[in-house]
């Protein structure tokens, strides 16, 4: 049997001694000693001092076969292709928007990866290039999907759906990237009627509830920044929903649909602007916690 | 990372919550975001403290007291302050860099006025022999992180940083030629506090977005104010120093009425972090007798 990895030993005393169990979570810091046996390669977030596997960041142990990495807790997103994000544009270029999603550089939207008003699959003509600002301007937020890689690393995205494009109606919460996973849908409309899109780059956009059928009725208002009425109720709602956010946020809980609801029902009992307080957060968070183990 | 850049829909959105007195994390329009403070986190300087505002700006202020000769034209019987401060470049997207050089000349300049003149601190208190020598007292803050309302958080770490400062001992002996020399004792028990720290003034900034007015504004409703209004008002209601700051304007009568407020919300933000400041102090005291040195991590949110 290897030899156990050094940092499990640290935390709970009772499992000491067996690195057999995989669900055993183990957060390093920075030069902490991982494992001493030569039989292990150093993946990312690792180097190698004195035939110790040293963690390089402050993270979370991963072990494939031989292979051990650390995955930071706050690093900045690195995209796979079919991840839902949401970005901000920083700026209009020649037939491309420059648009940050959290990454190491600015991943670039082409014109020709939009949806058009009007004619779906129409040609791009040089006056849509001269009305670029119109669809998309400077420091709007879109949410995209990764349509593929560059060979620097940069990301292309696309919004050929409708489920796709400008955000409008609500608020955007930046939140560490390795709280989002990918998952079958990144889309929710929760009862209490907000929607969340998370974003796997970590940008959250929480806003007022539209239904599909109102969007696919009124393709024209795809690229529209005039919100639309929101009820001090909706708004309050979207206040609440984005607080629980940031409360789970606090203590490192996975944002996803149930975890979100868990905290909404939690938070119920406590005024919004409290959520987010050292005390509640945490009740919030370990309440939230106990749900998801049962 | 915060970035420069606002859609016009968040705008919209931050706007009319401003308007209905419900902000985008369900605070009303005088609320505080929750703050950390911590005293004594840096240990060679004479008194620090550490401030962060909900979980972004950070800002941690180190005050050095030293001995420094009366030049001529100068006071003859006053000891001085003297500010300085810094945006960390790592702090946020608009700190890059030579970016940076006119927030800071902005901030130390606001510093330096909040702090002198009616900054509370008795400056006549720091003069060691008239025409001779003086304590200055060197405030250095650093920005280390940013989410709006770096002005107040500045202000709430300097106030605490300065009731953490201990100025040493000095005596002062006349010589036969009717001249007098000084003595810096290095006891650490016969160190005095900052005379007058208690009246050293916080700061409420008040951001004008057009329809209302909001304080301890985040880095997205600052990007929505029109005009920020910095009023520093002392434990006593008096407002010490006020600025305006960026291009808008504010109507007169809402200039008077905000005035006003800033000084109702001084007064019940000011008795709060006293109460704080001393919790820290005894905290921190306990920890120093028990032979560790205060950090900030044994109480952030991570």
């Amino acid at each position: 049997m290897a030899e156990p990895l050094l940092a499990t030993r640290r935390g709970d005393s009772s499992s000491a001694g067996h690195d057999a169990d995989p669900a055993k979570t183990v957060v390093t810091t920075p030069g902490e000693p991982i494992t001493t046996t030569a039989s292990f390669m150093r993946g990312h977030g690792t180097f190698v001092e004195d035939e110790t596997v040293v963690s390089a960041v402050a993270g979370v142990v991963e072990r494939i076969n031989k292979l051990i990495t650390v995955k930071a807790l706050k690093a900045r997103y690195s995209g796979e292709i079919g991840d839902v994000v949401v970005g901000r544009i920083t700026e209009v270029a020649q037939k491309r928007w420059k648009v940050d999603v959290n990454s190491r550089q600015d991943a670039v939207l082409m014109l020709s990866a939009i949806n058009l008003p009007g004619g779906i699959q129409r040609r791009k003509s040089e006056s849509d290039e001269l009305r670029m600002r119109t669809f998309f301007t400077e420091g709007d937020l879109v949410v995209a999907e990764i349509q593929s890689h560059y060979s620097d690393g940069a990301i292309a995205l696309h919004t050929r759906s409708l489920k796709y494009g400008k955000l409008r109606n609500g608020t955007l919460v930046k939140i560490p990237p390795a709280l989002v996973q990918r998952s079958r849908s990144h889309f929710h409309a929760l009862p209490c009627g907000v929607d969340v899109i998370l974003g796997v780059n970590g940008y959250i956009w929480v806003s007022k509830h539209v239904d599909m059928e109102t969007i696919e009725a009124n393709p024209e208002e795809i690229y529209s920044s005039k919100n639309d009425r929101i009820s001090p109720d909706e708004r309050q709602m979207i206040a609440r929903v984005a607080n629980c956010i940031v409360a789970l946020t606090r203590h490192f809980v996975h944002i996803h649909e149930t975890s979100i609801l868990y905290a909404y029902e939690a938070s119920l009992q406590h005024p919004i602007k409290d959520l987010v307080t050292s005390d509640i957060s945490s009740d919030i968070a370990l309440e939230v916690r106990d749900k998801l183990q049962v | 990372m915060a970035s420069a850049l606002i859609s016009t829909a968040e705008q919209a959105y931050i706007r009319q919550g401003v308007v209905e007195g419900i902000r985008g994390d369900g605070r009303g329009r005088a609320d505080y975001r929750d703050y950390l403070l911590s005293v004594n986190v840096i240990s060679h300087s004479s008194g620090s403290a550490r401030c962060r505002v909900g979980f972004g700006t950070d800002v941690l202020v180190g005050v050095k007291a030293e001995v420094a000769m009366i030049e001529p034209g100068e006071a003859p019987n006053r000891g001085r302050v003297q500010c300085h401060v810094e945006c960390s470049p790592s702090a946020a997207r608009q700190f890059q860099a030579r970016l940076t050089d006119e927030l800071n000349n902005d901030l130390t300049q606001f510093l330096t006025r909040a702090l002198n003149d009616f900054g509370g601190i008795d400056l006549d208190k720091l003069a060691i022999i008239p025409n001779q020598a003086c304590w200055v007292l060197y405030i250095d803050a650093m920005i280390l992180d940013f989410d709006g309302n770096v002005h107040d958080t500045l202000l709430i770490a300097t106030r605490a940083a300065l009731a953490n400062t201990r100025i040493p001992k000095v005596e002062v002996q006349a010589l036969e030629d009717g001249q007098q020399e000084y003595d810096v004792i290095d006891d650490p028990e016969a160190a005095t506090p900052v005379p007058g720290w208690e009246d050293a003034p916080l700061c409420v900034t008040l951001n004008w977005t057009g329809d209302g007015y909001v304080a301890d504004a985040t880095h997205q409703e600052e990007l929505c104010t029109d005009a920020k209004l910095m009023v520093c008002v002392n434990r006593h209601g008096d407002i010490c120093s006020m600025q305006k700051s960026t291009l808008g304007t504010i109507p007169q009568a809402t200039f008077l009425e905000m005035l006003e407020n800033a000084t109702k919300i001084a007064a019940q933000i000011i008795p709060t972090v006293d109460q704080r400041l001393k919790e820290e102090h005894e905290r921190t005291a306990q920890q120093v007798s028990g032979g560790h040195k205060s950090t900030f991590m044994t109480n952030t949110f991570l």
